[in-house]
């Protein structure tokens, strides 16, 4: 059974929201071909700002099929010169725009497999779900304070290599400190802070911790607590979720990388929450 | 002599009049506190306080006498040396170290209070505590030796198992030197309604 609150945030969507918005106005002040010209720049604009900055951020090379989708779609879109008569439209198309068409159809298909396997997608949701698989409910006893969840024997640099292979998969955002790596768990919808916020406090997120001496720690933030739909028994959660990241450090460390998949997507969790 | 007994004492001794008061002590067989006073030329509730302070302490003695009016005292010096030795190690433990070294604990549900961590994230480097409330309210800052900041971060949750503090120094892996402070600590925390005691 869920224990997190249902997903209606709709962070997401604003950018879509925004851009059918340009275009429903630029179609009503200056037409079709206008309309899907803007658009087609939005979508370049995008593919650049949104793309090419998460691939740079998280070492996903799955933002780049993203990128190269979204600029076939925006060159399409400013290829196409929308015609008065809409059966026209296949006679008159130039090679350009069915050279930019079949990039597009490519990448169409590349992206629907890439969101059937979720490789973009943020797994902050199915960690904190499987976090709280066996934990009861209790009284409401949460605090601010980070718990000591265990202790690994990984040398400084399989720490590293394991926080930077979680990243790369969108499981967590590794932060390095002096002597320890912050791990950060991002929802999808909180991605947008973690992406362009400057001055992205990840102290006061969920995190957990790897110190170079072995010692795990954890930290849950009110904001995910209270994302729960009961009252959980805080310890046992915050063990929990330490507990979840020394299993995935071992399978990491023993080589069954794709166990963490597995055990990610065994929370049926939908594409976008 | 005991601390509190050595404060009482050092408190009178340190009076300008002390001197003159133990001359007459010496010099009388016994005295009144209105004997006294009108001898020195002082109010007789100064030197009543102080005979009653002394004799307290044991080092005057006082009959009660009556003399065609109600009763009063007499003091007579009792002690000719005074020694004044404190036994600083027996007597700056923690008042409630014995209890403590048996008690079970873990933080109190909604303490109101923030943790700082150190820099190096491994321990906390203050606790602030807030008292009060609305206007009233104010903020208590305790900066902490990294022994106690070790210990407050293996501090069980609000509803986690009760320990004790032997198990949490081992688990924290603090030497056992440090305990001391370790329960000058919990204790400030307890009276704080940070730590609940099982």
């Amino acid at each position: 059974m869920r224990k997190l609150k249902p997903d209606r945030g709709i962070q997401g969507l604003i950018f879509a929201i925004f851009s059918l918005l340009v275009f429903f106005l630029v179609l009503i002040l200056a037409g079709a071909t206008p309309a899907l010209h803007t658009l087609g720049v939005i979508m370049i604009i995008y593919a650049l700002a949104f793309g090419l900055w998460s691939f740079y951020k998280t070492n996903n090379y799955y933002y780049l099929i993203m990128v190269f989708y979204m600029f076939a779609v925006g060159m399409f879109l400013l290829l196409l010169n929308f015609p008065e008569d809409i059966g026209s439209l296949k006679t008159k198309s130039n090679p350009e725009l069915k050279i930019a068409l079949l990039f597009f159809y490519f990448f169409a298909f590349w992206m629907a497999y890439v969101g059937h396997k979720k490789k973009l997608k943020y797994r902050g949701r199915e960690i904190m779900e499987l976090a709280a698989w066996d934990v009861e409910d209790g009284p409401e006893s949460y605090t601010e304070r980070p718990r000591p969840a265990g202790v690994v024997e990984y040398s400084k640099y399989d720490i590293i290599d394991f926080g930077n292979h979680l990243k790369k998969n969108l499981v967590c955002m590794p932060f390095q400190e002096e002597n320890r790596i912050l791990l950060v768990p991002v929802k999808m919808g909180d991605e947008f802070e973690f992406l362009y916020k400057p001055d992205y406090d990840y102290l006061s997120k969920t995190w957990i911790a790897f110190d170079f001496d072995g010692q795990v720690s954890v930290h849950i933030s009110r904001k995910d607590y209270l994302n729960y739909k009961d009252d959980l028994a805080f310890d046992h959660l915050c063990e929990s979720l330490g507990q979840l990241f020394i299993t995935f450090a071992d399978f990491y460390m023993r080589g069954n990388k794709v166990r963490i998949i597995d055990r990610l997507n065994s929370v049926k969790v939908g594409l976008f929450s | 002599m005991k601390f509190e007994e050595a404060a009482r004492f050092g408190t009178y001794i340190a009076k300008s009049y002390s001197k003159d008061i133990f001359r007459l002590l010496n010099n009388y067989r016994d005295i009144s506190a209105s004997e006294a006073a009108s001898r020195l030329g002082m109010h007789i509730q100064t030197v009543q306080d102080f005979l009653e302070a002394m004799a307290e302490l044991n080092i005057l003695s006082k009959k009660e006498v009556t003399e065609r009016k109600r009763p009063y005292f007499r003091y007579t010096l009792e002690k000719q040396k005074i020694a004044f030795e404190i036994d600083l190690l027996e007597e700056l433990e923690n008042s409630g170290e014995n209890s403590l070294e048996h008690s079970k604990i873990r933080e109190k549900k909604n303490a109101g209070v923030r943790f700082s961590l150190a820099r190096n994230g491994q321990y906390f480097s203050n606790v602030a505590i807030w008292a009060g409330k609305g206007r009233e309210r104010t903020e208590k800052k305790i900066n902490l030796t990294t022994a106690q900041g070790k210990f407050l971060y293996n501090l069980p949750f609000p509803d986690g198992e009760y320990l004790s503090l032997e198990e949490i120094r081992v688990k924290a892996t603090i030497e056992p030197d440090h305990m001391p402070e370790i329960k000058d600590l919990v204790e400030e925390l307890i009276q704080y309604k940070v730590i609940e005691v099982l």
